[in-house]
């Protein structure tokens, strides 16, 4: 195995677990924001509370496959279109 | 480029898409999903989240471009060279 390729594939492998990192941040901000009133009556989650926390995680995840989704196929579009103008 | 450098450069690149691609999830999820009341995204909430990352994506490009124009590149005049991006998808 050449050193330079398993350089690159460790070096992508961080930047996805970054990546995930940084979007497990914006989401458990996100999810606090919706779901958790400032208003710290009793340490344990309600019930209302930790469904509501489910039902955020799944929203959010739901709308960043979709956008993941959207941001290929207009990546395949401006490959098709680059190479129709060669 | 030598390899490191073009390695480099696509590393940069990767993290730059992958920050956008966050950025869209979080801003479009905020702006578009009010209503925790279901697991699954509504028809209104998935359009929504739809038509916010094709704008928001299209504004980016808009303002890189804008930028671009009105701070020229060092070697003087450079911006010429890029092209608005189109309107429609």
């Amino acid at each position: 195995m050449n050193p330079s390729s398993q350089f690159g594939q460790e070096a992508i492998a961080n930047m996805e677990i970054e990546m995930m990192t940084d979007l497990y941040n914006r989401l458990s901000k996100t999810c606090h924001k919706k779901c958790i009133p400032p208003k710290y009556h009793e340490g344990d989650l309600s019930k209302g509370e930790a469904i509501c926390i489910d039902r955020c995680v799944g929203k959010f995840m739901e709308v960043h496959d979709r956008i993941g989704k959207k941001l290929t196929s207009m990546y395949a579009q401006d490959q098709a279109a680059a190479a129709a103008q060669r | 480029m030598n390899v490191e450098e073009q390695r480099k450069a696509m590393l940069s690149n990767f993290r730059q898409y992958a920050t956008v691609y966050n950025e869209l999830t979080e801003v479009c999820f905020t702006s578009c999903v009010q209503d925790l009341g279901q697991r699954r995204l509504s028809e209104e909430e998935a359009s929504c989240a739809d038509t916010c990352a094709a704008k928001l994506l299209q504004a980016t490009s808009r303002m890189v471009w804008k930028m671009a124009e009105l701070n020229p590149l060092q070697q003087g005049g450079g911006a010429s060279a890029l092209h608005p991006p189109q309107q429609t998808r």
